[in-house]
């Protein structure tokens, strides 16, 4: 049986935080919490500064509350809260660590790129799987703040254009021009990389 | 269709959903077809990125988050009590405006009871009033006969 907390509406809940009731906030932390610690953790890619920053996100929101407006559904509220954050805190580890070629592990690169070309169609092994999965995992650290973003509200949180569109505050066209930018950047990135070797 | 088109739609698409007309252009174009194959390395590798499950909030996570505000909130005036304080302040401000010019409405500056006290205790010399006419004087005046020179030498003697 549900309890009586949990049959109030969002919207209601909501409300009382922004009347000033700080204790409303927590069933909205409770709803939201796996949410950004998952877009948090797919941002960022460190799981020591997940909870923290997770932290700074809520905090945030509580003391934005007044501003939200019940035109987008809470959820993507907060996302925009946290991509946000998430940004101004990529933005500020890139400036303070450079990315380079070597970052990305010679071996596992020379693999992929041998299986890749070899490979038939969409079939890879475990093994190749893990080497994808670290090479994918470099591609997005070197990528600027923008374009790793776009391509993890799509690739990973799988959001819809229109979705990322909403948290973004762009136009659905915006984004799919975004995202083909940021594929392509990427692509090149690793094709540049290859090419130096 | 162009090669940047039917790159967007190698982006959109998985092997399996390829369009004849994109399988048509893969087989004539090398470059299409590497950016076909690099995309589904580095697709496969963002797809087990994403299998990969993020960490789960701890046990009083929510509990932590809501001290942390109680704290900061406590620290900071909220907005409610700063609006009371300048509220204050302001009709503090309209008392005492109110007052000052009530008192000087009321409190008379001249009238009967009040002379001119600091003529009594120190009385002064009413002040010489000059009339500031031009005295005109006739030049002859100056034209008075010139004293004899007196010799530098003897000027001395003179004086004794």
């Amino acid at each position: 049986m549900d309890s009586p907390e949990t049959e109030i509406p969002e919207s209601e809940w909501i409300r009382r935080v922004q009347r000033g009731e700080r204790e409303a906030f927590e069933p909205l932390l409770e709803r939201h919490q796996k949410r950004v610690f998952s877009l948090v953790y797919h941002l960022v890619r460190r799981r020591d500064e997940v909870e923290d920053i997770a932290q700074e996100i809520f905090i945030k929101a509580f003391r934005g509350i007044r501003s939200y407006n019940f035109q987008a559904s809470f959820g993507t509220w907060l996302s925009r809260i946290a991509v946000n954050h998430c940004y101004d805190y990529l933005r500020r580890e890139q400036k303070a660590k450079l990315a380079y070629y070597w970052q990305i592990g010679e071996e596992g690169s020379r693999a992929i790129e041998g299986q890749a070309q070899s490979t038939p169609e969409g079939a890879l092994n475990v093994e190749q799987e893990s080497e994808a999965r670290d090479l994918a995992e470099k591609l997005l650290a070197r990528a600027p703040a923008e374009d790793r973003t776009i391509l993890v509200l799509k690739e990973l949180e799988d959001h819809s254009v229109e979705e990322i569109a909403a948290i973004l505050q762009l136009r659905p066209n915006t984004v799919k021009v975004r995202l083909h930018r940021a594929r392509k950047r990427m692509l090149e990135d690793w094709k540049r990389w290859r090419q130096r070797r | 269709m162009r090669c940047e088109e039917f790159r967007e739609t190698i982006e959109e698409t998985r092997n399996r959903e390829a369009s004849a007309a994109l399988r048509e252009h893969l087989g004539q174009c090398d470059a299409c077809a590497e950016y076909a194959r690099d995309w589904q390395t580095v697709r496969a590798g963002l797809d087990m990125l994403s299998l990969e499950p993020a960490p789960e909030p701890m046990l009083g996570f929510a509990a932590r988050v809501l001290r942390r505000l109680e704290k900061s909130t406590a620290a900071l005036p909220s907005r409610e009590e700063l609006l009371e304080r300048a509220g204050r302040r302001m009709v503090y401000a309209t008392l005492f405006l109110v007052l000052a010019l009530m008192l000087v409405l009321v409190v008379p500056t001249s009238g009967p009871v009040r002379a001119q006290a600091s003529t009594e205790l120190f009385p002064t010399e009413p002040a010489m009033v000059v009339e500031n006419n031009p005295i005109l004087v006739d030049d002859s005046a100056f034209n008075l006969p010139l004293a004899p020179s007196v010799p530098a030498e003897n000027a001395g003697k003179a004086t004794q």
